[in-house]
């Protein structure tokens, strides 16, 4: 490593990897670049978990069901498995980013590095020092990001097929690295884009209310529609 | 006793009409046969039954309560729709466990004894879901039907798979459970089984019913 380099911590690598794309501007110089990285991550998440409980409905689900004698009962757990699968996957990015801050002999640190952020994200932040939100936020934000769109591809899976629920999802996410916009949830998984980095970029409460909205109301619409649903064959009901 | 009443229930799915205007009674210690070609509703009608899905128009009352509105599911109901599926990285045993383990209803002793019942051996209730031929498939997904002694069994198509002597044991199962005063609801595409073992059947066609056969 070259010596005016400083070496990124544990926090720095998360922040490449979740970071995103800054907010594009159109114009005739720049083209817009699709985050690969980042829309591969929450893709794949999502996709992992979308055909879980329309399978589960079609095959063991339903004896469950009828021996807890609860909709709602089994839409908690939906949700929850939901959750934990999130939080399992993430958990193991982290633990994958500490071994390798391990055999790399790089600082297991939440301190930020400036030049990291300016230099490999290209970020041009106009800040020197990164308030202790940003953390947070590259902690927490993107994992929320993925809690919130796989409930709620969760729920849409309900009204339409499940691959079209997907199709959704990654609509919301492309629109979101096209378009920087307050009412578009996967600008807030992108830190790149906090207003600890850049002037008039999110806020971590505007964040955490967008979440919330989406988890709450995917959870609650998902509880008074499953109530009525037509428990069919997987691709029957849509 | 129980009683599953079902007046004049009709379902529409994406604007067909899967189930029309049917009514039926269906009372303890009698097996109710269900005939009809594939797609006239006798699986339909088995989920309506089943609280799976609601009816469109009409009720369905079990002992006087009434599906989608007093009750979400029968209160004792076991069901087999179709094919039977199970956790394929659990045995067979394990897969009978995690089902009793809900409602904590029955023992182990239980559990191996209606293993015993349908014709699978402990050795082969220890073995791997996944590496089941179909027949022992099938005759899992009975054993989970009848575990628990409930008061409505749905077997829709339980001779698929079976060769003869595994016919034969779902003949004598569903005899038992006749005797023990379940409500039995059936459906088989062979139909000198429903004949043999059904004291009222049901012929639907297109979701409506066409025709009641009642033993005398």
């Amino acid at each position: 490593m070259d010596e005016s380099t400083p070496a990124g911590t544990f926090i720095d690598y998360l922040f490449s990897m979740f970071a995103g794309i800054k907010e594009y501007v159109p114009s005739m110089t720049d083209e817009f670049l699709i985050p690969v990285k980042w829309l591969l991550l929450h893709l794949f998440i999502l996709y992992s978990t979308l055909y879980y409980p329309s399978r589960d409905l079609s095959s063991l689900g339903i004896n469950i069901l009828i021996r807890t004698k609860g909709r709602i009962i089994w839409w908690i757990s939906k949700c929850l498995w939901n959750i934990c699968y999130v939080l399992v996957v993430y958990l193991l990015i982290f633990i994958s980013v500490i071994i390798f801050c391990l055999i790399m002999k790089e600082p297991i640190s939440l301190n930020i590095n400036p030049m990291f952020v300016n230099d490999l994200l290209e970020a041009e932040s106009p800040y020197d020092t990164f308030s202790n939100q940003l953390v947070y936020i590259i902690l927490l934000f993107p994992m929320f990001l993925s809690i919130s769109l796989n409930l709620l591809q969760m729920t849409l899976s309900l009204l339409i097929k499940p691959l079209y629920s997907f199709g959704v999802m990654a609509v919301i996410l492309l629109s979101s690295a096209y378009l920087f916009t307050p009412y578009l949830a996967g600008n807030y998984g992108m830190p790149i884009r906090s207003n600890h980095v850049v002037e008039n970029g999110f806020t971590f409460s505007g964040g955490i209310l967008l979440f919330l909205i989406l988890i709450v109301g995917s959870f609650m619409i998902g509880c008074f529609y499953f109530r009525r649903y037509d428990i069919l064959d997987m691709e029957e009901n849509k | 006793m129980t009683t599953i009443q079902m007046k004049n229930v009709s379902k529409k799915i994406k604007g067909t009409t899967v189930i029309n205007d049917v009514s039926i009674t269906c009372s303890s210690g009698q097996v109710t046969g269900l005939r009809g070609v594939n797609g006239s509703g006798k699986t339909m009608l088995m989920r309506l039954i089943a609280g799976l899905i609601l009816p469109t128009k009409g009720t369905i009352e079990i002992d006087g309560k009434q599906l989608g509105k007093d009750i979400t599911f029968p209160d004792s109901i076991g069901m087999l729709l179709e094919n039977p599926s199970f956790l394929d990285a659990y045995s067979g045993l394990q897969n009978l466990k995690m089902l009793a383990s809900i409602r904590k209803e029955v023992d182990d002793q239980r559990i191996k004894e209606v293993l015993a019942q349908v014709g699978l051996s402990l050795e082969s209730g220890k073995k791997k879901y996944k590496k089941y031929s179909l027949g022992m498939k099938q005759r899992l997904g009975i054993a989970g039907v009848i575990l628990e002694y409930p008061d409505i069994v749905i077997l829709d198509e339980p001779t698929n798979s079976l060769d003869t002597s595994g016919v034969e044991l779902v003949k004598k199962i569903v005899r038992q459970e006749k005797e023990r005063g379940a409500v039995v609801i059936i459906t088989c595409h062979d139909t000198d089984i429903l004949d043999e073992l059904a004291d009222s059947i049901y012929l639907l066609e297109n979701g409506t019913l066409a025709e009641i056969t009642e033993e005398v």
